[in-house]
């Protein structure tokens, strides 16, 4: 069951009721002290909860509406001045309340007012025992809930005057004063607009729908809220809930900000100590290039310089030669690194066995002549290689 | 789903547009501070990436120094043995005058020394022509020499020790006269070019001395 403790204030006395209803109490009388008459209720009934809704019988708010133009500069000052005109109670002594819907070319302002003097001293007997207040509301309010959702509907409540309220989803628009006998449903559906007509206490066969209905849902209760504002509770929830978004988004735009300006200043950093190496940096690049150059050079200097081993192997040439062998001419090519040897000699076979001795050799011919053997010997020389290159590529001085 | 249209039937249509432009206003906002992040974030990387490699890099600067100091030594005594000269004629000039000075102190003769210089060593590949390696201009030396034999290992040997580089090409021997030789012999002579004068030494240069 949807909906906590309600209390209706009526003129000679109180209707208390719990869960929408479900529960009722009727209580009447002139000196109720509705404080202990609503804690011994609550002990009946086992109701726990200490805080409730007022309702103020509908006999007792009086209400009207008046269109002010949309050009109206100080609108809540404009509302004030036309109360003072409409309001039926004298000054300081009344308490109201208002809603203000936007309609084509004109606000539409409805007032609702009633005497303090009786709603403000059972709000004190209900604070001094115990309960909190949350809103003090016309009757009608009760009966407004989401259910209601943005159709037209109507509200009959009936009294010494009938009442017709007429309602927009949850918005009132109008409330009309009938006399009962003229009320007739298929006239308030006529006058209100609407089909949908609901009735506190519908006459059997009238066609209303009974007010009961609309009890199933919580109620609104977003207008039309009469409690003097010192009596008001502060809505901590939403306070907290307030504070809490307050304070996400403080540490949100502290935690992203810090990080933003955090990345910034070491990117600050980075540049200004990209800036200090950069220098150096290009003096490693020239080194580098330097390096390169360097290395190319001593490397094409390697590769140039092999000369033969003219020297020793003439030497050795010499001495091993036998007796009665002559060298004609010689002849070095250095791209084979053969040097041809030409000459005669009278012992053919001892010539090649000593030219091997000196290094590898092949006879390439021979041919007999006057008593001789001429011969044609290539031999292979071994290399030195250029010892002032490479003393200079092993850094030692030449 | 009853309930969800139930609840949002409970609001204006008004208000949910309204309700609705702020959520896409504030996703908006958020995907522009989420961008900014990133493209911040990226930034940031990027330029410590680039840090890290700077401080690497400039961490080497000694050592490269050293190294560069080195190599420069060795440099500058390996170009000892190439001759240099302002122009490409004059090294000619002096390559032969060197050679026909080591004949001289040999004690041989030459018939002839004749140079031809060749097309200028180039860098071989496109590493060493990046790095500005030097190129090496080459002379091609043909001397008809007349000696004995122990005058010729003398000239070789004077030829081997000389502070300026000759490459035996090729060489021949045969008898001359009595007791003689006659010399057949090819040397190659290297010298630097000069950074200016490398485009304009391409040609192949065909030149005679008499001696």
């Amino acid at each position: 069951m949807k909906g906590g403790l309600e209390i209706i204030i009526r003129a000679d006395g109180f209707d208390l009721t719990c869960h929408r209803g479900s529960v009722v109490e009727e209580l009447r009388g002139d000196s109720l002290d509705i404080g202990a008459l609503l804690t011994d209720f609550c002990e009946r009934h086992s109701v726990g909860v200490r805080m409730l809704n007022l309702f103020l019988a509908e006999e007792m708010v009086y209400m009207t509406s008046v269109d002010l133009p949309l050009k109206t500069a100080n609108l809540s000052e404009a509302i004030s001045f036309q109360m003072g005109m409409l309001v039926p109670f004298s000054e300081d002594d009344y308490l109201s309340s208002y809603t203000v819907t936007r309609r084509e070319g004109s606000f539409r302002v409805v007032i609702s007012a009633s005497a303090a003097e009786r709603a403000v001293l059972v709000v004190e007997e209900l604070v001094e025992a115990g309960f909190i207040v949350k809103g003090l509301y016309p009757e009608s309010q009760r009966y407004v809930t989401a259910g209601a959702k943005k159709a037209r509907w109507a509200l009959v409540m009936p009294g010494n005057k009938a009442k017709v309220l007429v309602f927009d989803g949850g918005s009132l628009v109008e409330r009309v004063l009938c006399n009962n006998e003229d009320l007739s449903r298929s006239g308030v559906a006529s006058l209100c607009e609407t089909e949908s007509v609901f009735h506190l206490s519908p006459p059997i066969g009238g066609g209303y729908n009974p007010a009961r209905q609309l009890m199933a849902d919580r109620p609104l209760l977003k207008d039309f809220n009469l409690l003097p504002a010192s009596f008001r509770r502060p809505d901590y929830l939403k306070m907290a809930i307030l504070a809490l978004l307050g304070l996400n988004i403080f540490a949100l735009l502290l935690f992203g900000g810090y990080r933003y300006i955090e990345a910034g200043r070491m990117i600050e950093a980075a540049e200004s100590e990209i800036a200090e190496l950069t220098p150096l940096v290009r003096k490693v690049n020239e080194a580098k290039k330097q390096i390169d150059g360097v290395v190319a050079f001593l490397d094409q200097a390697a590769r140039i310089g092999k000369n033969p081993d003219v020297i020793t192997f003439m030497d050795k040439l010499t001495g091993a030669l036998p007796g009665g062998s002559y060298l004609d001419q010689l002849k070095f090519d250095a791209k084979k690194n053969i040097m041809t040897i030409y000459g005669y000699t009278d012992d053919v076979s001892e010539l090649t066995t000593k030219l091997q001795e000196v290094g590898e050799s092949r006879l390439k011919s021979t041919s007999r002549r006057r008593n001789m053997t001429y011969f044609q010997v290539e031999m292979v020389l071994l290399w030195i290689i250029l010892f002032v290159f490479s003393a200079a590529l092993s850094g030692k001085p030449c | 789903m009853d309930n969800i249209v139930r609840f949002f039937s409970r609001f204006e249509r008004k208000t949910l547009l309204i309700v609705g432009a702020v959520l896409l206003l504030l996703l908006n906002i958020g995907r522009l501070v989420d961008n900014s992040f990133e493209a911040r974030q990226v930034e940031l990387e990027s330029k410590s990436t680039r840090l890290e490699q700077y401080r690497k890099i400039s961490a080497r600067v000694g050592e490269l120094d050293k190294k560069l100091a080195r190599l420069l030594k060795q440099k500058k005594q390996a170009e000892k043995h190439f001759f240099t000269g302002a122009t490409d004629d004059k090294i000619t000039s002096a390559m032969q005058l060197r050679i026909q000075s080591l004949v001289g102190r040999a004690g041989m003769q030459s018939e002839s020394i004749r140079p031809i210089r060749q097309k200028a060593k180039e860098a071989k590949d496109s590493k060493d022509k990046d790095s500005g390696a030097a190129v090496f201009g080459e002379v091609l030396i043909k001397a008809r020499l007349v000696g004995s034999i122990s005058s010729f290992m003398d000239f070789m040997a004077s030829l081997y020790k000389g502070n300026e580089f000759f490459r035996v090409e090729n060489f021949s021997m045969k008898p001359y006269r009595k007791s003689g030789l006659k010399i057949f012999i090819e040397l190659r002579g290297y010298y630097l070019l000069p950074a200016e004068n490398q485009d304009s030494d391409q040609k192949v240069v065909d030149k005679g001395v008499a001696t």
